[in-house]
């Protein structure tokens, strides 16, 4: 069996010629790892804190005008609805009682109804919300 | 040994530990970067499939509505027409009256449409009839009655972008550059050390993350236009229904007070009156036909498609 003694004979006595610059060779590369490391980490960091926000802001801005949308047209075509409805119902009095002015009358109201866009309309509104000088959106 | 060896040494060793727990943590990193963008990538794909289905229901929509259109001038306008040719001498004494460039114009339109009706068992005119749903009929009739082939009435709608978009084939989910799946360990290469490829790993895993929020970004808000998209494509429908609703009680009030000859002049020109609306509300269009920003629907050709100032890439 060998001894510990034995074992410590056989370890060089002295260090090899060049290990200061071996070791910091190593040294300097690990350093330079862990500082572009730090770099990236850092560079990235801010990057993703833009990125989270530009998504928050953009997402925020996208949801106002979705709910924008929803509650012009819902509102815009109940509103056009009960007006059409309302101009049928003349008709259909205008044709019974053979009144042909509320004829002419109730035919116009529904045509105008009719031809007007809502879509052109929610355009305008979506542009409105994109316009800076705009303060107050009325739906 | 000497002190500063040893401490060199040391140092090496401590930052070695560093770069290779470092280089473990990256792994890890890379697989929730992975999981972001594949996230990111399900909800693109999902957000896509619910536009898609909102424009196959729009198109379907706007082609009942031009079916409804071309019943109403094969019938409706076609008996106005016929009963207007046999007062015609006498139309210049109504209230309400119709010249004989009119009457001509609307017996070409008749004519159309009853060529496009014998046509529609075809199932090659779901475009015509789109066009004429979200357009005024008269428009894509008279295309016809220019000498234009009833089969290439399909082209009307194909001119169309908006139209050509709704009738098109299905949206692609991708067009957002990388995908989720795309995040991966390649270009990663272990450094000559293992601490060192720690460190060159973890940088990695940084830009992997940043690039998956970056494209969850990007994933939220083509997501939130196309979710604009299925309001404003939803809003086409509800109009489309309210144009059907339109013209049916007209044609249901047609029905009610017309009269086949002029015997009765009052009530000949009571007919007319309320014919001259329903070819009206005929024309009622829910959209442009040049696919401008007319109606609030604009398209592009570049394969961008605009619904209510929703930009949807197809």
């Amino acid at each position: 069996m060998t001894s510990g003694k034995a074992i410590l004979s056989t370890l060089p006595k002295t260090l090899p010629a060049v290990p200061l610059n071996t070791v910091g060779s190593s040294l300097h590369l690990l350093v330079t790892a862990y500082q572009d490391y730090q770099r990236i980490a850092e560079e990235q960091k801010t990057k993703r804190a833009a990125i989270a926000a530009w998504e928050r802001v953009r997402t925020e801005e996208l949801r106002q005008q979705r709910t924008l949308l929803e509650t012009y047209f819902t509102g815009v075509f109940e509103e056009r609805r009960h007006v059409i409805e309302g101009f049928f119902a003349t008709l259909d009095r205008a044709i019974d009682s053979g009144n042909d002015a509320l004829l002419t009358q109730s035919i116009s109201g529904i045509l105008a109804v009719a031809r007007q866009s809502p879509l052109a309309e929610a355009a305008q509104l979506l542009e409105a919300m994109r316009n800076p000088n705009v303060n107050v959106i009325d739906v | 040994m000497p002190l500063p060896v040893l401490l060199l040494w040391g140092a090496a060793a401590a930052l070695g530990a560093t770069g290779i727990v470092k280089g473990t943590k990256a792994k890890k990193q890379i697989d929730q970067a992975r999981e972001i963008g594949e996230r990111a990538e399900r909800r693109h794909r999902q957000a896509t499939e619910a536009t898609d289905a909102a424009r196959t229901q729009t198109q379907e929509t706007l082609e009942a509505l031009g079916r409804l259109k071309v019943h109403v001038f094969t019938h409706h306008i076609k008996h106005l027409v016929e009963a207007l040719k046999k007062g015609r001498s006498r139309l210049g004494g109504f209230e309400v009256h119709l010249d004989e460039h009119q009457l001509r114009e609307y017996e070409g339109l008749v004519l159309s449409s009853l060529e496009l009706e014998r046509g529609l068992g075809s199932g090659a005119l779901g475009g015509a009839l789109a066009a004429m749903g979200a357009y005024g009929a008269v428009g894509t009739l008279a295309t016809a009655s220019t000498g234009a082939a009833i089969s290439g009435l399909s082209g009307v709608a194909a001119t169309n972008a908006t139209l050509a978009w709704l009738g098109g084939g299905a949206l692609s989910a991708g067009g957002l550059g990388m995908t989720g799946g795309m995040i991966t360990l390649a270009g990663i290469a272990l450094g000559p050390a293992l601490a060192i490829g720690g460190f060159m790993m973890a940088s990695k895993a940084e830009e992997a993350m940043t690039e998956a929020q970056a494209y969850k970004a990007r994933v939220a808000e083509a997501v939130g236009e196309l979710e604009k998209a299925q309001i404003g494509l939803a809003a086409i429908r509800t109009h489309a229904a309210e144009a059907t609703t339109v013209i049916e009680r007209l044609a249901q009030v047609f029905d009610q007070i017309k009269v086949d000859d002029d015997r009765d002049p009052a009530a000949f020109a009571r007919m007319v009156m309320v014919g001259r609306a329903l070819k009206e509300a005929l024309e009622i269009r829910l959209m442009g036909e040049d696919g401008g920003a007319i109606d609030g629907v604009s398209a592009r050709y570049s394969g961008l498609m605009e619904v209510v100032g929703s930009e949807v890439r197809s």
